[in-house]
């Protein structure tokens, strides 16, 4: 059976077989009655010759009532073998049979009339005669099959030439095609050797063509893995970019979640994460930084922008422990990938080292080296703000002008080191009293300004001159064991009672500590207009 | 020689025509039952068919010589046959033995002398040889 769905020339024969074994039963079947008819028809003709040649006699017999010659009409029939019986009938008392008796009733008998000798219109007897239709039927059968088997032998002997040449001229071929093409690799070059005497019919045009697919296929792989190889060197170097970056990479889909990260970013935002929690797919960017609802309105309008329109965007990172700040500059982007969804690329900086130093720039720029006070430049912008605010908000700033009493001869005497041990300790003493919203600043030299919101809960500003100056007149212990004093004159305005803008306060002020130092040492005066 | 063999053909011609002319009488004897036959009676008896008179008497057939003129003319007349068919036919019967044809006679005379001598004979002869001892059953030509 497998022999058979393997090979071609087998299904053909088969086939062939098959079309000769129906067509040879339709044949035989057909042969059989037209066999049939045809030895029906010549039985008759024989038979009605067999009576020509007998008539006269068997007419004679039957004029004559001739039993003998009656016996010899019939015998002489039924000894034809397409006769099974005979009888012969006379008009008279005559009625001879011979053969099977049974066969004369049936329906198949042909019957002759007998006409006298001598008188043709006179009819003297009958002579019945009954075919040897099984005869016939063996007869019709047997051409049948002598047909059938001429036929069938036919068909073998054809189905044998059509087996070997279909073996021949299609099997071997294809087999030798189809096991050189099984042992050729694809993208090789080996091609198929067309089967001799084959090159101009159609095995050798599909030899021709499979060469061409191979060609194809081989030019095809050959441009697809240098092709390929490109792309996996670009791709390397694309790779290394990507994760070897100092910057940290990300893309943001449009729910805020993480896309893609580079280890730069891992790194940057692991002092964020819980040490149990990882960086994931579904972890929301905006969670990382402080100012979260900022950040994601941020994002929210640079998706509406236009494309690849880039923005900066500095952000700090949201650390559970009070440890050290960090700081991250990022540039955002949007972009769109082929099914257009909008992503954003993100491209993040750790800034914290620079942000501290120009933080640690900032404080040296508005503080006083020595004493740690806001300096002058510094203070006098921050009290522009104070009062600015204190306009809008109906309240009241004190402004304290501070002067040291009997600081030049501490210099004189004990030197310029001492001089500032003493401002120290001074400056020290002032905040220690002071409230941590006041504004204390050295405005130059042995001067001191300070800005004293006053509230009604707090204490009256007299209690406070009154407890600065009493802090100050503490002896001072300098770092060589000698003990000095110093005291103070303390000048006040106010706002807005005496003037809201900072130049005239500080001169109302002023004058007031001067006529303080007047009138007499460690001293406070409240500004009194002319 | 020519003139004599012209009278001759002349007169041989004449001799046929007044022989063709001459009717065959079917005669019997006079006390025989027979007074008239039919041509198929007739024929049935001359053929072997019934060997009895219609009146169940039994037949004595006589013939006319083999090669005479009146047993042709009789059997064409008869059954349309030559002599020679009708000796096929006698001959086919003689096979089988059952039927036997009529006795043959050697000349008109003798027919005459031999029916007239017995009754269940029957033969036959030209009108001009019959005379008036004899019964005549049947006249060719004459139906």
């Amino acid at each position: 059976m497998d022999q058979i769905k393997k090979n071609l020339h087998y299904r053909i024969a088969i086939a062939i077989g098959i079309v000769a074994i129906v067509i040879g039963l339709i044949a035989s079947v057909f042969s059989y009655f037209l066999a049939y008819n045809k030895e029906y028809k010549y039985a008759n003709r024989v038979i009605d010759e067999l009576v020509v040649a007998i008539g006269q006699t068997a007419s004679i017999s039957a004029y004559l009532d001739n039993h003998e010659l009656a016996s010899e009409v019939v015998q002489g029939m039924t000894a034809s073998e397409l006769v099974v019986a005979a009888r012969l009938i006379s008009k008279t008392n005559l009625n001879i049979t011979a053969g099977d008796q049974d066969r004369l009733d049936s329906t198949q008998v042909r019957v002759y009339s007998l006409k006298a000798p001598f008188d043709n219109t006179q009819s003297v007897g009958t002579l019945s005669i009954a075919a040897n239709t099984q005869a016939i039927e063996l007869s019709a059968r047997e051409t049948a099959l002598v047909n059938s088997i001429s036929l069938a032998s036919q068909s073998i002997v054809i189905g044998i030439f059509v087996f070997f040449l279909a073996n021949r001229l299609l099997t071997n071929p294809i087999t030798s095609i189809a096991q050189q093409l099984g042992q050729i690799q694809p993208g090789t070059d080996k091609r198929l050797q067309c089967p001799i005497s084959h090159e101009e019919d159609e095995i050798g045009k599909l030899t021709q063509d499979v060469n061409y697919l191979l060609q194809t296929t081989e030019d095809n792989l050959k441009s697809e893995r240098k092709l390929r190889e490109t792309t996996e060197k670009l791709e390397r170097k694309f790779r290394l970019l990507f994760e070897k970056a100092s910057a940290g990479i990300v893309l943001i889909d449009h729910t805020n979640c993480l896309s893609t990260w580079n280890s730069a970013f891992e790194s940057l935002i692991n002092p964020v994460l819980e040490s149990h929690s990882n960086i994931s797919l579904s972890s929301d960017v905006t969670e990382f930084f402080e100012n979260g609802q900022e950040f994601r309105e941020f994002l929210n309008e640079l998706r509406k922008g236009d494309l690849r329109q880039t923005v900066s965007y500095e952000l700090r990172l949201r650390l559970s422990s009070r440890e050290q700040e960090k700081w991250a500059h990022c540039m955002f982007s949007t972009i769109s990938d082929e099914i257009d969804e909008i992503y954003i690329e993100g491209l993040i900086y750790d800034i914290t080292d620079r942000v501290q130093r120009e933080k640690g720039t900032q404080y040296e720029a508005d503080h006083d080296a020595l004493t740690g006070l806001l300096n002058r430049r510094a203070g006098e912008k921050i009290l522009h703000a104070s009062l600015a605010k204190t306009l809008s908000q109906d309240r009241v700033i004190a402004l304290l002008m501070l002067d040291l009493d009997k600081f030049k001869p501490i210099n004189d005497t004990y030197g310029h080191d001492a001089g500032d041990e003493v401002l120290i300790t001074v400056s020290n003493r002032i905040n220690h009293v002071l409230r941590e919203n006041d504004v204390v600043i050295r405005w130059g030299g042995d001067e001191f300004v300070i800005g004293l919101i006053v509230k009604e809960d707090s204490n009256p500003v007299e209690v406070i001159a009154r407890k600065i100056l009493s802090s100050i007149i503490v002896p001072i212990e300098l770092d060589d064991g000698k003990v000095c004093e110093v005291g103070a004159s303390i000048g006040i305005s106010l706002c807005p009672y005496h003037a809201s803008n900072l130049e005239s306060l500080i001169e109302y002020a002023d004058q007031a500590m001067y006529s303080a130092k007047y009138e007499g040492h460690n001293s406070y005066k409240l500004y009194k207009e002319d | 020689m020519k003139r004599l063999f012209l009278i001759i053909v002349f007169v041989g011609q004449m001799l046929l025509q007044s022989a063709l002319a001459a009717e065959i009488l079917v005669i019997v004897n006079l006390q025989n039952a027979v007074d008239e036959l039919s041509h198929q009676e007739l024929m049935d008896l001359y053929m072997g068919r019934y060997t009895n008179f219609p009146n169940k008497v039994a037949a004595l057939l006589l013939d006319m010589p083999m090669d005479s003129e009146i047993r042709d003319e009789f059997y064409r007349e008869l059954v349309g046959k030559s002599v020679a068919e009708v000796n096929a036919y006698w001959a086919r019967l003689m096979f089988t033995g059952r039927a036997s044809p009529p006795r043959g006679i050697e000349d008109a005379e003798q027919v005459i002398k031999f029916i007239g001598d017995n009754k269940n004979a029957i033969g036959y002869v030209y009108d001009t040889e019959y005379d008036d001892s004899l019964k005549v059953v049947y006249r060719f030509g004459s139906n």
